[in-house]
């Protein structure tokens, strides 16, 4: 168990260990390695919007398609020809016998 | 070259401009943040990163500090901003507490022994960046541009844009919080 006085001491002496600091030489080649990452950098950037804009290509031709399909589809649809609302009431009518009003028992 | 120069000469692209800022200023923008990070590797990242936001934002500077102030103060911003990423992933994968209840160090981050430290330091100096890494922001701003920056209050003061007053007050709390934690330490051996 350490005196109260000798853990002031250590402790004065830990606060005063970076007196006189040396100061730390950086990377001699900092600078080939700052333009070298810029340059990735940018490869990155642009490798980014290109699959940016091919996936919203790829939505825009879907969507496209599905637009034109719907068209068709309904387009098809409207030119198929259809019978006479009229003609299918009076047949459905007369198959059930529901033109006479009188009881037939 | 002078300030006013070098920053025209940034802004038009100059290249042998920025070689000559990198140059210039590498050394200041390792230390500050080697002081903040403690790993050479992460410094040398990070210093990297510094000098491609200079380049890339030398337009929006409007030369109302010193190049060097604004240097000092992005410098330390990234610095700031990898060591709140790396806490957070720290917290998410451990999920320890450096700190217990009663400031005794119960987790132990790996031992940063500064390059820079003189020899028969080196051991105390250990001791006293595991202290410094619990300090409030501010504090360990204040303490580590004072020790490992030597800078003066004045010259800190414009860095973290405080008057000189605050800058004094944060220097003697900081101090006086890692004198807490280095007596509680020693305490325990």
């Amino acid at each position: 168990m350490k005196s109260q006085q000798e853990i002031d001491r250590i402790t004065e002496s830990a606060l005063s260990s970076l007196d006189n600091l040396q100061q730390v030489e950086a990377n001699d080649f900092l600078y080939s390695k700052i333009i070298n990452r810029m340059q990735m950098r940018g490869q990155q950037d642009r490798a980014a919007f290109r699959s940016l804009m091919m996936r919203l290509s790829f939505a825009l031709v879907l969507f496209a398609g599905i637009n034109v399909a719907s068209f068709l589809v309904l387009e098809h649809q409207r030119n198929k020809p259809q019978k006479p609302a009229k003609l299918n009431e009076a047949a459905f009518a007369s198959e059930y016998s529901l033109t006479n009003n009188g009881y037939n028992y | 070259m002078d300030q006013e120069e070098l920053i025209l000469r940034l802004i038009e692209g100059d290249e042998s401009a920025f070689k000559h800022l990198v140059n210039t200023y590498k050394k200041m923008v390792y230390n500050t943040i080697l002081g903040f990070v403690q790993q050479t590797g992460d410094a040398e990242d990070i210093t990297q990163d510094v000098f491609i936001k200079i380049y890339e934002s030398i337009g929006g500077f409007k030369q109302q500090a010193k190049l060097s102030t604004w240097i000092y103060r992005i410098a330390i911003t990234q610095a700031q901003d990898f060591i709140r990423r790396r806490n957070r992933k720290k917290r998410g994968g451990f999920l320890v507490s450096l700190f217990g209840s009663g400031d005794e160090l119960v987790y132990d981050p790996p031992d940063f022994v500064h390059p820079g430290v003189l020899a028969e330091n080196k051991e105390q100096s250990v001791i006293l960046f595991k202290a410094i890494n619990q300090l409030p922001e501010n504090q360990k701003t204040a303490f580590l541009l004072q020790k490992v920056q030597d800078c003066s209050q004045q010259q800190i003061a414009e860095v973290m844009q405080l008057n000189e007053g605050a800058v004094e007050s944060l220097l003697s709390r900081a101090k006086a919080n890692l004198r807490k934690q280095l007596s509680s330490y020693y305490s325990t051996l």
